[in-house]
């Protein structure tokens, strides 16, 4: 018994820390245009900054930066995506909408003051992405 | 405080020792492949029965495993713990979940962009479905009878009685329809706006039956293991893996409700 409780212990840490390691090794969807993305997602188009986040299996990025005191808006791109991320939940906005599987969600931010902080998730809980007004 | 109890308290004890590493093993095999993003197929244009089936086929091991499967598989091993012979509420399940699916998806279609998909309406049923699938967990592990403060015997006595009814296992199969999960609420509104009775009736029938085989595969697969030799170990090591669900199913339900801030990303 005692034998037994210590070989349950000690293959119960490799499987949760393996498990940790491939999720952690796995890169994301999309990593190649995330990078991409995360660099520059927010630009400048007729004195209104666009921030762009794509929705398929999460969201990415999942961090963005964008300028405060200017009018913004934020375009959710879905392509084909029929999971949690298309069931978008931003409570500090009061927005909640499940968009479409293939679609440019266009979402007025109004002008953010520096500080702020825009999180949105999907309704499920487990995905999110974060925008921070700099 | 019963007669389960007492069975499980005399014997097994050491079953938990194997049953934990195998619940793990589980868990850990369910979220590399949400993170693997082999689940995330592209499925252009319109929505059709046939992509709503291919979809409900997606959905049946996404995250929504966690939550609509989780409560499947909590609810199916008490049911075969408490009565390895009783299949009958399995089978109103999956008819329940079918025709309720199928009967609302209609109603949607029909009725059109007029209703709303109530977000906070399927977190909370979501929040009380983990809550359920713990206390369940925990009953399956055989932690709850042993700890300081067990709940009130009644509430089991309750659920027994329940089980064997016809309305109780209907009623939830028709009540996953309204659980949190992303493709269910995709393909809710697929059915929305698909601008007929038919189209929606067909569109909710076709996600369900796509949903349909792992979810006969937990239930009906308690029931085998509990007919076996290694119920015992089956039971525990279920036990486990709802308690992993109805966790991160807890966690992700506040986060949704904005209650918490979120701790992960799957």
């Amino acid at each position: 018994m005692q034998k037994n409780t210590i070989v349950s212990i000690i293959l119960s840490i490799t499987i949760v820390g393996g498990a940790f390691y491939m999720v952690s090794k796995t890169p994301d969807v999309s990593s190649g245009d995330t990078e991409v993305a995360q660099m520059q997602n927010a630009e400048m188009r007729d004195g209104v900054q666009y921030v762009t986040i794509t929705a398929k299996g999460g969201y990415s990025p999942k961090l963005s930066s964008i300028k405060s005191d200017v009018p913004t808006k934020l375009i959710i791109k879905t392509s084909s995506t029929y999971d949690c991320s298309a069931s978008l939940v931003m409570r500090s906005l009061g927005f909640q909408k499940v968009l479409a599987p293939t679609q440019e969600e266009v979402i007025d931010l109004g002008t953010p003051k520096s500080g702020e902080k825009i999180q949105g998730v999907c309704s499920m809980g487990m995905y999110n992405f974060q925008i921070k007004v700099e | 405080m019963n007669k389960i109890t007492q069975r499980e308290n005399g014997t097994h004890d050491g079953d938990i020792w194997q049953a934990i590493p195998i619940g793990l093993a589980f868990l850990a095999l369910f979220f590399v492949v949400q993170k693997s993003g082999i689940l995330n197929l592209g499925l252009g244009g319109a929505v059709t029965p046939v992509t709503s089936l291919i979809v409900g086929l997606v959905a049946s091991v996404s995250s929504c495993l966690a939550v609509v499967g989780g409560l499947v598989l909590s609810l199916s091993a008490q049911v075969a713990e408490d009565d390895k012979t009783n299949k009958k509420p399995f089978y109103l399940f999956h008819i329940g979940r079918l025709v309720g699916f199928a009967l609302l998806g209609g109603v949607l279609g029909a009725l059109g962009g007029a209703v709303g998909v109530s977000f906070t309406f399927g977190a909370v049923l979501g929040i009380v479905a983990s809550l359920v699938m713990i206390i369940l967990g925990l009953n399956l592990v055989g932690l709850l009878h042993k700890s300081a403060f067990t709940l009130p015997s009644g509430m089991f006595d309750y659920f027994r009685k329940v089980e064997h009814q016809t309305f109780a296992p209907l009623i939830i199969g028709v009540g996953t329809f309204f659980l949190p999960c992303g493709f269910t609420q995709s393909m809710q509104v697929a059915a929305l706006s698909s601008g007929s009775f038919v189209s929606g009736f067909l569109i909710m029938l076709m996600f369900a039956l796509g949903t349909l085989p792992v979810l006969l595969v937990l239930s009906f697969g308690s029931v085998t293991f509990a007919q076996s030799k290694y119920a015992p170990l089956f039971f525990k090591s279920v036990g486990v893996v709802v308690l992993g669900f109805g966790t991160f199913a807890l966690l992700a339900g506040l986060v949704g409700l904005g209650l918490i801030e979120p701790l992960f990303n799957v």
